[in-house]
């Protein structure tokens, strides 16, 4: 990956003028929206929820007027390089298409670049061909990095842009880091945290950092409630992004099926490889939703499933802690596969005599998701943005001499 | 069968619940009657009385007028106390009287009477069985929803003398059992014995159209068959393309293994020992127990009641 920073011509020839004019000339970019957001976003095709969060923000921005790309590491794809030099008799190298359908609404629109040598053509293993741009990044621009990602922060450590880094899990912050480094290391203090939890831990393993809180909201046109007489009694339920996660995700069904003998009835609903309408579908349909995301950074599953009027049986994450009480799902503390189980039976027993049929029910779920609201979402980046415009031209005004 | 002139519908004639009484069992009675009063949508209900003389059809009235329940609790002290709870509601309902003496001939009295009066479905509890408090406004809602299907199970709670044994009519919801999950076909019923005839709701007009009509009265149970008479009933019933789906709450709480002396054909509870009772008590060999259950199996192509009868077989010396 190239990156240059374009000069900006001035016809003064005092040094320190030119220099402040410089200044004013970037001020007045960033005033005018005349600048750029890059979103660096790891290209993972299978459906992920991360990846449509930051997309997602992308998008709003750019619906508001905003200038944004979203810059990518083509992944080299090994079997069909192998294939086609066998096929070709000279060496080729094949890159995945970073193409995330799944995200549907999202990516209308958002121009998606993949990241290589100046003018070479990538060839993906779709069969097409696209040229790749080293991309030029100006004083004026914004570049987003997710949390784990620290080679890409060290790369922009050089680039003279406003630096962000988009937090959205804490789990993989530490782990993607040497120990003693710090994301400060590289000269990066603003951070974009997507719950109170990141924030709380954030502020105890890296005090100092300028962190400001992004709110999601929940897609209330996809995630819509069914009729209780249209619904099953099925337990949906995602296996986890690890492993091991599945593992324990499939020990607290089989503990539960142990426990409970007369809910062997029951059916639990895999939800993966799914589109997002599927997805919303297949959780409303279902009555109960198990959840057993123990790292995640904030949780959209139980607001989805709230929304759907479909409820929460799970474990609780750092992340969630701001929107779980004691009304508005059965929580187990994280990682605790017994109280789980046992939480899931006494679920499924106030479903099937009509407890979780109530108005309150709904209700609670209702002024939990206020919180979460499109509205409040798009207020929140944009406000958000707006504060880091200001905080940039601060920080050029204070470059000025 | 006549009008029920002194039943004014409380529910715009949506359901009729049928209360079959021949024996006066007080406490079962008085829980029995509680469930249906603290119901949270009204209820027309029929009492349907028969071999009760008129002084036992009186202490029956004052039963439904004013049903009991007693809760056996612990006090402060750790003393066990027992504390009747009278049920707030009244209960709106008529009683008549019915020649009726097996199950059978008072689930078909029950279909006509529902049908005469042109209630759009009908259930049958039975006065040792209970109801759950929401079960007839939630299977009614579920009605309002799925109007395509015809008879509505709820899920039981199966007691053997207060003890939970487990649940009843889910087997429509287990994976891979049925081809649409939560309704019942005739191959997951002829693999299984699974649906329970008591608490289900029935979409009146379904059943008669599908009813041996003699002489203006509707037969819906062939009432020749001795025992298994539901379960042909129910593979009929699924042969004729009824559908009929479980809804999955708990609507109904069954209780069966009652120490009888004898075995009560005026119920649709069929016991265990049934092939160890002696003739007298009401008891069959274990031959015509096979007979009935293999008859249910075959006779549900046929839509009249050819009366088959059990022939003993007699051993040649």
């Amino acid at each position: 990956m190239q990156e240059t920073t374009q000069q900006i011509e001035t016809p003064v020839s005092n040094p320190v003028e030119e220099h402040n004019m410089i200044i004013d000339l970037i001020i007045e970019k960033i005033n005018s929206n005349d600048f750029k957001i890059y979103f660096y976003c790891p290209p993972m095709n299978t459906p992920s929820g991360g990846i449509g969060v930051l997309f997602k923000q992308a998008k709003i921005l750019s619906n508001n007027g905003y200038n944004v790309e979203i810059i990518y590491e083509p992944r080299h794809d090994a079997k069909a390089s192998f294939q086609e030099s066998q096929k070709k008799g000279k060496k080729i190298e094949i890159y995945e298409k970073f193409n995330p359908t799944w995200l549907e609404k999202e990516i209308e629109g958002l121009p998606i670049r993949p990241l290589g040598a100046d003018n070479n053509d990538i060839l993906f293993n779709d069969g097409s061909k696209e040229k790749a741009a080293s991309i030029s990044i100006n004083a004026q621009d914004f570049v987003i990095i997710p949390e784990g990602f620290p080679n890409m922060m060290q790369h922009f450590v050089k680039i003279p842009c406003k630096k962000i880094i988009f937090a959205q899990s804490w789990y993989y912050i530490l782990n993607a880091l040497q120990v003693g480094q710090n994301w400060k290391s590289w000269g990066i203090e603003d951070v974009i945290s997507i719950s109170d939890g990141i924030t709380q831990y954030l502020n105890i393993i890296m005090p100092g950092l300028k962190i400001k809180n992004y709110s999601q909201s929940i897609d209330r046109e996809i995630f819509k409630p069914k009729s209780i007489a249209k619904k099953y009694p099925k337990i949906a339920f995602m296996p986890g992004r690890t492993q091991d996660a599945a593992i324990k995700t499939y020990n607290v069904i089989k503990t539960f099926y142990s426990f409970y003998p007369q809910f062997r009835w029951i059916r639990f609903d895999k939800l993966e490889g799914l589109s997002k309408k599927e997805f919303a579908e297949r959780l409303s349909e279902s009555a109960l939703v198990l959840y057993t995301d123990e790292i995640a950074g904030f949780g959209t599953l139980p607001l989805e499933a709230m929304a759907c009027n479909t409820h929460v049986v799970g474990w609780n994450p750092l992340g969630g802690k701001e929107y779980m009480n004691s009304q508005n799902g059965f929580w187990a503390h994280n990682g605790d596969i017994f109280l789980l189980a046992e939480l899931l039976g006494i679920a499924v027993e106030k479903y099937i005599i009509g407890e979780l049929d109530l108005p309150m029910v709904t209700e609670e779920y209702e002024k939990t998701l206020e919180r979460y609201t499109k509205e409040k979402e798009i207020d929140s980046i944009i406000k958000i943005y707006n504060e880091y415009k200001n905080e940039r031209i601060e920080e050029l005004n204070k470059l000025k001499q | 069968m006549k009008e029920l002139k002194n039943l004014t519908s409380l529910n715009n004639k949506e359901l009729l619940l049928v209360l079959p009484v021949n024996n006066l069992e007080d406490v079962l009675l008085n829980e029995c009657l509680y469930s249906i009063a603290e119901q949270t949508k009204a209820v027309d209900l029929l009492v349907l009385v028969n071999n009760l003389s008129d002084q036992e059809i009186e202490t029956l009235k004052n039963i439904i007028e004013a049903p009991k329940i007693t809760l056996t609790q612990k006090d402060d002290k750790g003393e066990i106390t027992h504390n009747e709870i009278n049920s707030k509601n009244d209960i709106n309902y008529t009683i008549e009287k019915s020649n009726s003496e097996t199950f059978q001939k008072i689930f078909n009295e029950a279909m006509n009477y529902a049908n005469q009066n042109q209630y759009k479905f009908f259930s049958i509890v039975e006065y040792d069985d209970v109801l759950t408090k929401d079960w007839i406004n939630k299977s009614m809602f579920f009605a309002s929803e799925r109007e395509d299907i015809d008879v509505f199970l709820p899920l039981i709670k199966e007691m053997s003398n207060g003890v939970f044994l487990g649940y009843f009519n889910e087997a429509s919801w287990v994976d891979g059992y049925s081809e649409e999950a939560g309704f019942f076909d005739t191959p997951l019923l002829l693999r299984f014995n699974c649906m329970n005839i008591t608490g289900s709701i029935f979409k009146t007009q379904s059943l008669i159209n599908k009813s041996e009509n003699k002489n203006g009265y509707y037969y819906a149970i062939k009432e020749s068959i001795k025992i298994n008479y539901a379960y042909e009933f129910f593979l009929r019933m699924l042969y004729e393309y009824l559908k009929m789906y479980t809804i999955p709450r708990v609507g109904y709480e069954h209780r069966i293994d009652r120490p009888q002396p004898k075995v009560n054909y005026f119920s649709s509870k069929i016991p265990r020992d049934i092939t160890i009772k002696t003739p007298e008590q009401g008891g069959i060999t274990n031959e015509e127990y096979s007979f009935w259950l293999a008859l249910a199996k075959k006779e549900y192509f046929y839509d009249t009641d050819r009366n088959l009868k059990f022939e003993p077989v007699v051993a040649k010396v």
